[in-house]
């Protein structure tokens, strides 16, 4: 028996698993926060948020009205911005979730079948993938406003088909590094069948970014959907939306709390949702974990 | 030699490889090139056989092709290889896959890239033992265990538990070593196992293979460009040049009394520490190699000594000695070597 020159310095897992920066910690609490207001939005919000007050209307932040105290102020009918605001996670959280899960799903499975085709049928695949990227996603989300009613579905819908190729090319990569790797082959010599491989090797090896890319697209689809919203074509008023108000704000813009807080409010979760997948790579992928 | 013993002889044939050619397409019109052609030769059980030759020579793609894991454009295109009987060349892919890992193993050159990144070493060890129906999940823990112990580790149970990158290169490359003898094979393929190793894990690694094909009675192929190494473990070995075997025999008798020109260009390149034996340069085989398989010699061009017919048509291969094969038109000693 050959004797061991060094043991190895073998990261305990636990300690590895559960340390979290001070950034993802805020983040994260953040999220957390935002999605139990969202569920629930009528315990939380100081308001109504559709109950216009018309002799308080622009009211700066802090001040009080004839309904109460407005923390973050009053939009041009009165109504109480902070509870807008409460009230507009909902519709918000669930097209973000939507898109990305049937965006990813979609892609997911396009990226695996294109990277263990042969050459001609995943050359195929991947120019359809293209096409679709060139298609501005703006004027497709107009299109299919047009053709189904502006709203949650056709939001979901727009998103998910603007963002699908994106998870179809990067899964496809990293298909073809696996599938292209010494111990692919080395399974294969093991005797495993090309299901088996797909299963054991290529999928978890894949998973990691994938479900990193997921997390960081969260953040893209919170801007889409406030973009798709403020042009009109998303949620539509007077549904309270983080986009719509943007979009009523900029009519009054000496009202400055009418821009900003929406405003702050798509940046701040985009922001924990990147910081969030950042910091997801870093605990799931081996590759980082090395001390 | 009595007709008996001889019987006895073929049994223990492991692997019998006969005018095996290989061919790569690099594109939909460009002709298809020749990397390894006519190349035969023969395992006994137990025996260390070397393949030795340049880069390009076709040493690796032997390997990979005795497995059938070639890369899709390169296919196998005359020959045979006979492993305990069977035609690996004709066999079905599922035939296939009940041998490979069980009755061949093999330890490629870099162990960074040979492990599965995201799996467990205990999973990957024990990956044909479960595959093959040796062992089930728990037997296979068992089994591992056990079995890192043989291969050096000190502590198997957090060996188990670690991912790849948690190893160092010389480790990942006994845990190699491990899973390509793991269901005891009968031959195992070693493509430059030491040559992404540090010099002073080399004898280590290489002393870990042959203790494990002493356990398990496996013939080992080690393909390599190290001249010492096969000098010391190897029984027979195979000079390899442009795709073809140039020289075959006997360790003893080829390095100690090479018969082909290359063979002996192929040592003189050695770089040696005898301060006295120490020139300003190191030696090499004047001018490029020949790329690909041509239908002279393919060492014609940088040959000493070389002949008109030498390029033009391949000499046969001639029995010099018992067991000891060249091919060679004008072997006479002379030259630089």
């Amino acid at each position: 028996m050959i004797p061991d020159v060094a043991v190895p310095t073998v990261d305990h897992p636990s300690r590895r698993r559960f340390a979290i920066s001070p950034s993802a910690a805020v983040a994260l609490a953040w999220v957390v926060i935002i999605l139990i207001a969202g569920i629930a939005a009528p315990l939380v919000a100081p308001m109504d948020p559709n109950k216009q007050v018309l002799q308080d209307t622009l009211l700066p932040p802090g001040s009080v009205g004839r309904a109460g105290r407005h923390l973050l102020g009053t939009d041009e009918l009165g109504r109480d911005i902070a509870s807008r605001l409460v009230y507009g996670i909902r519709p918000l959280l669930i097209v973000i979730t939507l898109s990305v899960a049937i965006a990813s799903l979609i892609g997911l499975l396009y990226g695996l079948i294109a990277g263990t085709s042969p050459r001609p049928g995943e050359a195929t695949m991947m120019r359809i993938a293209d096409i679709q990227l060139s298609i501005p996603p703006i004027v497709l989300a107009v299109l299919l406003a047009v053709v189904l009613a502006p709203g949650v579905k056709s939001s979901v819908i727009a998103i998910a088909l603007v963002t699908w190729p994106q998870y179809a090319r990067v899964v496809r990569a990293e298909t073809l590094r696996v599938k292209t790797s010494d111990y692919l082959a080395l399974s294969r010599v093991a005797g495993l069948g090309p299901l088996r491989s797909l299963r054991d090797h290529i999928v978890p090896n894949v998973m990691n970014t994938f479900i990193v890319l997921c997390s960081l697209n969260l953040s893209v689809a919170i801007i889409f959907e406030s973009a798709l919203s403020f042009l009109g074509l998303g949620v539509q008023p007077p549904t309270p939306d983080w986009g719509n108000m943007l979009a009523e704000g900029t009519q009054y813009l000496d009202s400055w709390w009418m821009v900003v807080m929406p405003g702050i409010a798509i940046s701040l979760l985009a922001l924990a949702f990147n910081r969030l997948g950042d910091d997801l790579r870093d605990r799931l992928d081996p590759r980082f974990g090395t001390p | 030699m009595s007709p008996r013993t001889r019987a006895a002889e073929a049994t223990d044939i492991v692997l019998a490889v006969s005018g095996l050619t290989i061919e790569a397409r690099s594109g939909p019109k460009a002709p298809p090139k020749r990397i390894v052609e006519d190349v035969s030769f023969e395992m006994r059980r137990g025996d260390v056989t070397a393949i030795v030759g340049e880069s390009g020579s076709g040493k690796s793609t032997i390997c990979l092709a005795i497995l059938r894991i070639l890369a899709a454009n390169v296919d196998i295109v005359g020959g045979s290889i006979v492993f305990e009987g069977e035609d690996l060349t004709k066999m079905s892919e599922n035939r296939l896959r009940a041998i490979r890992g069980q009755r061949i193993g093999i330890v490629l050159q870099d162990p960074l890239s040979s492990l599965d990144p995201v799996r467990k070493i205990g999973i990957q060890l024990t990956e044909s033992r479960r595959l093959h129906g040796i062992d089930n999940r728990k037997s296979a823990q068992v089994w591992a265990t056990q079995n890192l112990a043989s291969l050096g580790f000190a502590d198997p149970q957090a060996i188990l538990k670690s991912y790849p990158l948690m190893l160092s290169g010389g480790m990942r490359q006994r845990v190699c070593v491990g899973i390509a003898y793991s269901a005891g094979p009968s031959l195992l393929l070693a493509d430059e196992p030491t040559t992404a190793l540090d010099v002073s894990l080399q004898g280590r690694l290489l002393r870990l293979i042959l203790e494990q094909k002493e356990k398990y009675g496996t013939s080992v192929l080690l393909v390599s460009h190290d001249l010492a190494v096969v000098r010391n473990v190897a029984d027979r070995v195979i000079v390899m040049y442009g795709g073809r075997a140039l020289e075959a025999g006997p360790v003893a008798a080829v390095l100690g009394d090479p018969v082909s020109p290359y063979t002996r260009a192929l040592m003189a390149t050695v770089p040696t520490l005898a301060p006295r034996v120490r020139t300003d340069r190191l030696a090499t085989i004047p001018l490029a190699a020949n790329a690909g398989v041509s239908d002279g010699c393919p060492f014609s061009g940088r040959c000493s000594n070389e002949q008109p017919r030498c390029r033009k048509e391949m000499p046969p291969t001639v029995e010099h000695a018992p067991g000891h094969f060249y091919a060679c038109w004008n072997p006479g000693e002379g030259g630089e070597a």
